[in-house]
């Protein structure tokens, strides 16, 4: 196949499937080849304006480095498009959802951190956040603004529980593939970190209440947020192993316009995470997700390909859910889980 | 010896081995006198034996004073969040890891980020008697504006104490690594080891590089650094050694002290590189009594501290 400068897109609709001159593209043969039979494949959750959507990129060594991506179009369609290599599909990806600074900004947030404490952090920006809203409502000015503490610890676990991704928390718990395997339990220790790196001081009311204060890197993070988050990315890069896939990459990208907040959870065991937040700028960022993903690749174990041609075809595999898999339950109708096995609401198996 | 030594092996290794290195040198320049022609000199076979000896015995006290250093956590990476320890001779700065012109240090494991180090310090207390050039960086930390404006690097300000001395390691990360740029002589040294070819034409890959210090490249304004994110530090006496990237709170701002280049020899101390020369005797331009004036007003400086 001749080298592609631009990505090659196709949109499949269901009646497609039956389309034997489509299906006779060889183009669109070799990226349903290498959808079906990926030796790693990236998990996307991107939650905007729009809500939350989930996209796949799939690589198959034996093809080159070509990367197909998939999404779910209008109504039942997929989207599937081919790229050449991770850079042309990062770069059409930055263009889409990444922020343009092109100067760095301080880390508040230095690797590494307890992922729990990170929480706290996002936390402690979205309070800002709710703090300067709440200000606004009630017409007032202050120059130190703070938080009381039980209502930073009710408004955390109300956070928490409200999936709503308008909150940098939840977003990132909801769009970070695989954050819920790991055991999140909030100690009162974890509440240091937030002073240790400003993201808030002690501080007092006249009442002799103990309140806290919004410190250098709450206030600065804080505004950053409330005035030009545009969007949160998450990943999770799945390579085959002997035993099946398994996700060796987990990251996170929330972009502002200052800067690009870059996310990597490293696994520690007993179901604990540490946390690298890095802040990069277009070109950093473009550069380390380049580099996670080739490195990611490089440690798979390569899988028997079958050559594609037009009768081998595959039929639909476990690794391509933004194709195949369904939405709602066609026993009950209740709504589906991404990659969800049995119904939740009726129990009955899930065919794909 | 294959532990860390005790301050009193140190002073053992350090009694035995300097005397012994100078006795060496000049036992090396009188056989350099005598000349290369053995036969017509039959006296420098003996004399030959003899530096054979005295060089094995300094080739073990070099070893043990090298296998002997504390590793000591000085930085971490902010890139990776991984610490980095290295062995450094905090005792004093009269051990030979603080030779300017050769140092003893052993190779350490560095992260794959590391860059370069540089690093401050300023005196407290007696400073040490040493018979070889000492240069530990000026009172107070900067920064190399020449380095830290690549994108992909940043530095890291830490302290630790070496003997009864503040000093200031300023650590240089990158990522990705920054190559075909020079980077800057090892803290207290006149060189660096370049693991890349700066030309690849012409060099060869792992080589010393000796750059001349200029204090012109320095920055002592740390805040704008900090503020870009491109400088980060870790508390004094933090053992965790935790980075931190705010401003609010950041001990190395506004520091008092010389921002001058120092050298220390013998016990006198002397600042940056034009004094330097008035050391050297053999330059016809040297002032005796001009350097004497120098050395006295140091000397009345170190008794009023």
């Amino acid at each position: 196949m001749n080298r592609m400068n631009e990505p090659l897109t196709f949109v499949v609709k269901q009646e497609d499937m039956t389309n034997k001159a489509l299906l006779m593209d060889e183009a669109l043969i070799l990226a349903i080849d290498i959808v079906s039979q990926p030796d790693l494949y990236v998990v996307m959750r991107t939650a905007g304006v729009k809500g939350i959507s989930e996209s796949r990129l799939h690589r198959n060594n034996a093809r080159g480095s070509l990367v197909v991506l998939t999404e779910q179009g209008e109504g039942d369609d997929v989207v599937i498009t081919m790229f050449d290599n991770y850079k042309t599909f990062l770069n059409k990806w930055a263009d889409e959802f990444i922020g343009s600074a092109e100067a760095p900004v301080a880390n508040y947030i230095p690797p590494e951190i307890g992922l729990e404490e990170f929480m706290l952090t996002l936390h402690a920006i979205d309070s800002f956040r709710r703090v300067t809203y709440q200000n606004l409502l009630d017409y007032v000015y202050v120059d130190n603004a703070y938080v009381r503490i039980p209502e930073f610890t009710k408004t955390m676990a109300g956070s928490l529980a409200s999936f709503d991704i308008r909150w940098l928390l939840p977003a990132f718990m909801a769009v970070t593939p695989g954050i819920e395997q790991y055991n999140t339990n909030l100690e009162a220790k974890n509440i240091e970190v937030l002073m240790t790196h400003k993201f808030f001081t002690e501080g007092m009311l006249g009442s002799g209440e103990e309140v806290l204060v919004f410190g250098e890197a709450g206030q600065v993070m804080g505004l950053e947020f409330l005035h030009s988050w545009l969007s949160s990315i998450g990943f999770e890069i799945n390579v085959t192993t002997g035993e099946g896939f398994k996700a060796v990459e987990k990251l996170f990208v929330a972009p502002t316009v200052l800067t690009n907040h870059f996310v990597r959870l490293r696994d520690v065991g007993d179901d604990k995470a540490m946390v690298n937040h890095q802040t990069y700028i277009r070109e950093q960022l473009l550069s380390k997700l380049n580099e996670v993903f080739e490195k990611a690749g490089s440690i798979l174990q390569p899988v028997q390909t079958m050559e594609p041609t037009a009768k081998t075809i595959p039929n639909s595999a476990q690794t391509v859910p933004a194709i195949s898999t369904p939405k709602f339950c066609n026993n009950c109708g209740t709504k589906l889980e991404v990659n969800a096995v049995f119904c939740f609401n009726c129990g009955k198996k899930i065919n794909y | 010896m294959s532990k860390q030594f005790s301050k009193k092996e140190r002073v053992d290794i350090l009694g035995r081995l300097l005397p012994l290195a100078q006795s060496y040198d000049r036992l090396a320049s009188d056989i350099d006198l005598y000349g290369d022609d053995e036969q017509a000199n039959p006296e420098l076979n003996p004399l030959e034996e003899q530096l054979i000896v005295m060089n094995n015995e300094i080739q073990e006290l070099l070893e043990s004073y090298m296998k002997g250093l504390p590793i000591r956590d000085l930085s971490r990476c902010p890139f990776t969040g991984e610490k980095v320890s290295m062995a450094i001779d905090d005792m004093g700065l009269d051990g030979l890891w603080w030779n300017y012109d050769s140092p003893k240090r052993p190779e350490n494991k560095l992260p794959d980020t590391w860059f370069a180090i540089d690093g401050a310090l300023m005196l407290k207390g007696e400073i040490e008697k040493a018979p070889f050039l000492c240069s530990p960086g000026p009172d107070i930390p900067f920064v190399l504006p020449r380095l830290l404006e690549f994108i992909q690097a940043k530095a890291v300000i830490s302290t630790i104490q070496i003997g009864s001395h503040i000093a200031y390691p300023i650590c240089y990360y990158a990522d990705p690594m920054l190559y075909g740029e020079l980077r800057v002589n090892d803290w207290g040294t006149g060189r660096y080891w370049e693991t890349g070819s700066m030309i690849p034409e012409l060099w060869s890959p792992g080589q010393y590089i000796s750059l001349t210090p200029d204090k012109d490249e320095y920055d002592f304004d740390l805040e704008p650094w900090i503020k870009a994110g491109k400088l980060l530090w870790i508390s004094p006496d933090d053992n965790s050694m935790t980075l931190h990237g705010h401003v609010s709170g950041c001990p190395y701002l506004n520091l008092q002290g010389s921002r001058r280049l120092k050298f220390i020899r013998d016990g006198l101390v002397w600042e940056d590189e034009e004094e330097l020369e008035f050391f050297d005797e053999d330059n016809p331009d040297f002032d005796l009594e001009h350097f004497q004036s120098i050395l006295k007003q140091i000397e009345e400086e170190i008794i009023d501290e």
